[in-house]
């Protein structure tokens, strides 16, 4: 005992954040809901590859459908399971902060020598190390699977770009679900408010692109603009203007620069958000 | 006196309901000191604003030194803690949470796996050290948990009902470690419902109830305060009938029971031992042995708990 105590340890910022970071990656890949959009991913991606296979050696099936799935087939197997992987981001998000209030696990981590800022930059960085890890794997996947089953890799060049796209897009649904589940303090409304965002914005984004394109009304299309599930759409923007003769995706309202400047604007609206709500607020709920 | 704790006017509300009343203690360094009161007094308020947790209304509070809401990492990289039925993340086993909490506290890789084995060895988990936490049962996790409380040497250490859940021997055990850092010198803030292990090991005292502080100062001050009362504990030759009716027409004596020929006699204090045994050899009855016994701590609780005067 007495050689324990005379050792002091030394308490740094760095080493602090580090470890949180470590702890926030070993909670989220023992998670259920992410192991389990992981698996759904896993078979949107491979379910993908047997579509197109399917698509390209029926001959029943019409050669302009053919025509759509014949070329970037890594690209379109690298978007499809991009849902499930946006899920994942709000899965992690959702319980970033709200779990150690419910699990009581705050009264443990949030009195080691971390300052409450660390606090949010640690976790933060480790929930998106997550969220990165993930993406590069399907990105990684996507171009594998196209290159071993159909021996195709066009506009290969587009991926890493594509690939750091999709990764920064990640950030929107992420922070909008961090800063719920710091403010709410629970896991499930936050999880929720983030797939209702992720699946409710985009209809009221289509109808609002509508009414502006059949009405003319311009105003219209900025709400869209400013719509986090049109930032979302990033990637998709990119590969549109990069990879040449993409049928897959629409090119009306594509616009990559906007999009990448609303995911950040986002991204630092949520933070600043939940890093005042952490500093101000109690760090532990009963 | 070197402080390690003084918290000076304390208050803190919950949406609008006052939790804690200008509440006011010193901590000695070096002290085991007993933190007491009921559920909902505010012990663990308390606790939780030393340790930032919780923030406070208003008052002064200094951790060794520090204040915890403008010096956190300061204050945290000197404490250790304990808390009520600690609730640990069950997706580590118990090396890696204890690997984890020491590098955060920055202890280097090495250093960390070393302590986190010889503190699993002292609580006796070393068997389950690779066991998932969320496996353990709630003494283990009792365990583990004060395990993390030492392992970045604290200067302070403080413990929330450290032996809730806990058998007797656990208890024992932890009783033991308490004793053990204290020698070197770690100061220990311990709340606690078992006043029988407060007792056991504390030298100072406070006393909260209802948010408010009724009593600070030394265990022995808070018995005497309680009412000042002793037991004298007398054994007769043999029984004398109607001696209790007799004993309790003196104005000094306020409650009289028997076992026989063994009687205990609750007297305001010491100074009428005289007059009692006069009265018994009147009544007939050879003392063959009287013992005094001062009020346990359960009993000065309870007393002072019910008057809720202030000191």
């Amino acid at each position: 005992m007495m050689e324990i105590f005379s050792l002091k340890p030394k308490a740094t910022r760095f080493n602090a954040i580090k470890m949180l970071i470590i702890y926030e990656i070993k909670k989220n890949i023992n998670k259920r809901l992410v192991i389990a959009l992981v698996i759904l991913s896993l078979l949107v991606a491979v379910g993908t590859v047997a579509l197109i296979n399917y698509i390209l050696s029926e001959p029943t099936i019409p050669s302009f459908v053919k025509s759509i799935y014949g070329k970037y087939k890594w690209y379109i197997i690298m978007s499809m399971p991009g849902f499930f992987i946006a899920l994942i981001g709000i899965a992690i998000g959702g319980g970033l902060f709200s779990s150690e209030y419910e699990d009581k696990s705050s009264y443990v981590i949030y009195t080691k020598p971390v300052d409450r800022l660390d606090i949010f930059v640690g976790k933060v960085l480790g929930g998106y190390t997550v969220i990165v890890a993930i993406t590069l794997f399907f990105g990684v996947l996507a171009i594998a699977l196209s290159y071993i089953v159909f021996r195709d890799i066009e506009g290969i060049w587009a991926a890493p770009i594509i690939l750091l796209a999709t990764i920064y897009s990640q950030i929107l649904y992420y922070s909008l679900t961090y800063m719920f589940s710091q403010l709410i303090k629970k896991t499930t409304i936050a999880t929720i408010i983030g797939v209702a965002i992720i699946i409710i914005v985009p209809f009221i984004d289509s109808v609002l692109a509508g009414i502006s394109h059949t009405k003319g009304l311009e105003y219209l299309k900025y709400i869209v603009y400013i719509s986090p599930t049109w930032a979302a759409g990033l990637p998709s923007y990119i590969a549109n203007d990069l990879l040449k003769d993409l049928q897959l995706t629409s090119s009306e309202l594509s616009d990559p620069y906007l999009a990448s400047i609303v995911i950040l604007i986002y991204f630092i609206l949520t933070s600043a958000i939940t890093v005042y709500n952490l500093l101000k607020s109690d760090l532990v709920i009963d | 006196m070197d402080i390690a704790i003084r918290v000076e006017g304390l208050s803190k509300r919950y949406g609008g309901i006052p939790a804690l009343k200008d509440v006011s203690f010193k901590v000695g360094r070096g002290q085991i000191f007993g933190y007491l009161g009921p559920n909902g007094a505010g012990k663990t308020t308390t606790i939780k604003i030393l340790l930032d947790l919780i923030n406070r209304d208003g008052g002064v509070v200094e951790v060794l030194g520090f204040d915890p809401m403008f010096d956190r990492r300061e204050v945290l990289s000197r404490v250790g803690y304990t808390p009520e039925l600690p609730s640990l993340p069950k997706f580590l086993n118990g090396i890696e949470f204890l690997i984890l909490s020491a590098r955060m506290s920055g202890l280097s890789y090495s250093e960390a796996k070393s302590r986190a084995r010889y503190l699993l060895d002292l609580v006796g988990l070393s068997s389950d050290a690779k066991k998932k936490i969320g496996k353990y049962s709630k003494g283990m996790m009792q365990k583990l948990s004060i395990a993390n409380a030492l392992i970045s040497s604290p200067e302070l250490l403080i413990l929330d009902e450290p032996t809730l859940g806990m058998d007797p021997i656990g208890r024992a055990e932890v009783r033991d470690i308490i004793l053990e850092v204290n020698k070197m010198g770690v100061t220990v803030f311990l709340s606690s419902h078992l006043l029988g292990e407060v007792e056991r090991i504390c030298n100072h005292v406070a006393l909260i109830r209802k948010g408010e502080i009724i009593f600070t100062g030394e265990l022995n001050e808070m018995i005497k305060l309680a009412g000042g009362e002793i037991i004298l504990v007398v054994t007769l030759d043999k029984p004398i009938p109607g001696l209790e009716d007799k004993l309790l027409k003196l104005d000094y004596v306020t409650r009289v029971t028997s076992d026989g020929n063994k009687y205990r006699i609750v007297t305001s204090g010491d100074e009428h031992r005289a007059e009692i045994s006069k009265l018994i050899s009147e009544a007939g009855g050879l003392i063959l042995e009287m013992k005094t016994e001062r009020l346990d701590l359960e009993t000065a609780f309870i007393k002072l708990i019910g008057r809720g005067r202030r000191r």
